[in-house]
């Protein structure tokens, strides 16, 4: 479903009642001047008659007929046998003229006269503009008129919507960049149109809610969080004191290791939502320069044994595809700890979601322009089918049976990006998932 | 070897007091901010396990306090608090190490033993075990007088074991130890494996007897 804009909306709407407009009209306006037309004409002939009667016929001779009829095109004596006939007659019909070759329409009247006690009809005609013709030049005049009308409308409309919707499209600017995770409110601006104060008034309310909403909720999942570490803590004491007993049989040690995996995820979880609601809290203020290369290598050194286990090759620059390089200077001014849990938490996403004697490629390219400084990061590891794009960086969005991660490590990631205004994409190409950071 | 405790949840400073005793430690439990001064101000204690919050204060209080008294005990502050501002905090003050909850015993148990290393033997850092002995200072370890070479995480590993000796080591305790926070992101922790069967080999070779010994999979333990 595609959607209109608006003013198109508006716009198809004028032309299609235009149309219909003209339809309907057209024939009403052809048919009331026809008979305003002929009505004049049939005065005319009446006219003609009245004219005749007085001025001709009380000393009309039977003699002139002949004459009469001669230099009179339009208006004709004919002898009639019929006396009774007393009514004036009104009729069309067509009659050949000579001069155009072709019939034309003639509105004619016959009217009884007596001349020297002999019955004559009186006939007058006055010829008809073309039907044709009419209806032709009507349509013209339609046509132009309702064009205009339209082209003054859309003029109009065009020229006084813009600064009508003008306070509706800077409400639409602020919303599509509204970010609940920032916590920052909107101000409207302040507009004299009735329904777009009451929506901006609307929308503030919403957004207000929206926050506080969204405030309470993280700070129950800080909370939460830290209020399950020390359950947690204990859990896993308790466990391993467990694991101490001398008369363990193997069954209970197996169970006991089945305790531990799910009891070292939700460890896992919970430490990654506390660090999470730390980020969004702005917790990590302090900001230095860090060569980020340095944090990549000891991340990678720290690593090492995860990467040696999956037998997994680490390229760094020399990259499959794009042939990217690995920049030896890349600094980044941030939180020291921000950038190495997100470099590390990409670094062992790139582990935990490749296979067995995979590859891991890592590139970072810079460029000096003055305009656009341009630093990247990119990780990539193979992979088989293409991540959903969408849902990628939400919480838990990967996170299923068959995956024991947390699903906050691109979370965080996301987050971390978030605060400094990096751009995180992702693409999946030649087998590779590959995450991209731009260093803004 | 005398540690305190203090450490409000009674179930976590019990279990810490159950594992520690296991290993030759006098261990004496404070719940309270109050019992913690207490003890402080009366006793000498070869290390203290230091919550940072208690019901009736702060830790970082009680750290003032010690500081005051120039005592020499050393501090490692348990804490769920695991901020770098917290921690930076705590050592400035004087804590000698900061460890945040949840934590393995093992873990404690060898932070413990370094601090304690670090206080009492300060000069010589020579740890003898069995046939074994380890200069902490030139990271040399020789058996029976023959010097083997370990690579640095595998003398980690066996100070961690003899630190735990007779103590069942879970592999995500040894994974953690190794590689740190990391550890945690991980389900599987295989690379322990590698490391250990390496070196047991060494030390076989060196014709040390065999004390490690592995448990039904669930981790290994140094018998002595």
């Amino acid at each position: 479903m595609g959607s209109v804009k608006l003013l198109n909306r508006t716009f198809f709407v004028y032309i299609v009642s235009s149309i219909i407009v003209l339809l309907v009209a057209a024939p009403i306006f052809y048919f009331s001047m026809v008979y305003l037309y002929i009505n004049d004409i049939d005065e005319t002939l009446h006219l003609y008659k009245k004219e005749f009667k007085h001025y001709y016929l009380p000393n009309f001779k039977q003699s002139e007929i002949e004459s009469w009829n001669k230099y009179n095109r339009d208006m004709k004596i004919e002898p009639s046998d019929i006396y009774t006939n007393q009514h004036t007659a009104y009729f069309y019909k067509d009659f050949f003229d000579v001069l155009d070759d072709e019939k034309e329409p003639y509105r004619v009247m016959q009217s009884p006269i007596v001349i020297e006690n002999k019955p004559y009809i009186f006939t007058a005609r006055i010829s008809l503009v073309e039907t044709e013709d009419l209806i032709e030049s009507i349509a013209v005049v339609f046509v132009v008129l309702i064009g205009l009308l339209l082209g003054v409308l859309i003029f109009v409309t065009n020229r006084f919507s813009k600064k009508i919707w003008q306070p509706f499209h800077s409400t639409l600017e602020k919303l599509k960049s509204f970010d609940l995770t920032t916590r920052q409110g909107i101000s409207f601006d302040k507009t004299n149109i009735k329904e777009f104060e009451e929506l901006n008034q609307s929308l503030q309310k919403l957004i207000d809610k929206n926050i506080s909403v969204y405030n309470q909720q993280k700070t129950f999942i800080e909370n939460a969080s830290h209020e399950l570490q020390t359950p947690l803590a204990i859990l896993k004491s308790k466990l391993n004191l467990l694991l101490q007993n001398k008369n363990i049989t193997s069954e209970q040690a197996e169970l006991l290791t089945a305790i531990d995996l799910p009891l070292a995820r939700m460890t896992r979880i919970n430490k990654n939502l506390l660090l999470l609601a730390k980020i969004e809290n702005k917790q990590f203020s302090e900001v230095e320069t860090i060569e980020l290369t340095e944090v990549i290598n000891e991340t990678l050194e720290l690593l090492s044994d995860y990467i040696t286990t999956k037998q997994i090759i680490v390229d760094k620059g020399s990259s499959t595809s794009s042939g990217q390089a690995f920049a030896e200077k890349l600094s980044v001014v941030c939180n020291k700890t921000l950038l190495e849990i997100l470099v590390s938490n990409l670094l062992i996403n790139s582990i935990i979601h490749n296979s067995e004697n995979g590859k891991i490629n890592i590139s970072t390219s810079f460029s000096a322009d003055i305009d656009f400084p341009n630093k990247t990061l990119t990780v990539s590891n193979t992979g088989k089918t293409a991540l959903n794009n969408e849902k990628l960086f939400e919480r838990f969005a990967v996170a299923s049976s068959q995956n024991t991660n947390s699903g906050l490590g691109l979370a965080i990631v996301k987050e971390i990006c978030n605060r400094y205004q990096w751009q995180i994409s992702y693409a999946f190409e030649n087998g590779f998932h590959s995450f991209t950071i731009k260093f803004l | 070897m005398k540690i305190l405790i203090v450490e409000d949840e009674k179930e976590l400073a019990q279990d810490i007091v159950k594992y520690l005793s296991g290993q030759n430690y006098v261990c004496e439990v404070a719940e309270t901010y109050n019992q913690a001064t207490d003890k402080i101000s009366v006793y000498q204690y070869d290390c203290i396990l230091l919550d940072l919050m208690l019901p009736d204060g702060s830790g970082l209080d009680l750290l003032e306090l010690l500081k005051q008294q120039n005592k020499q005990d050393g501090v490692i502050i348990i804490s769920a608090k695991n901020s770098i501002e917290d921690k930076v905090k705590g050592l400035q003050i004087g804590a000698d190490d900061y460890l945040a909850k949840p934590f393995h015993h093992s873990e404690l148990s060898a932070r413990i033993h370094s601090i304690i290393r670090r206080k009492q033997f300060n000069s010589s850092n020579i740890i003898q075990q069995n046939e074994i002995t380890i200069d902490l200072l030139a990271k040399t370890v020789k058996v029976n007088e023959f010097e083997i070479s370990l690579t640095k995480k595998e003398l980690d590993l066996l100070l961690f074991f003899i630190g735990n000796k007779n103590r069942v080591i879970s592999k995500s305790a040894l994974a953690e130890h190794l590689s740190g926070d990391i550890a945690d992101m991980f389900d599987n922790h295989d690379f322990v494996y590698a490391h250990v069967k390496n070196l047991k080999k060494k030390l076989t070779e060196a014709s040390y007897g065999n004390y490690i010994k592995t448990i039904y999979g669930t981790g290994y333990k140094w018998e002595a």
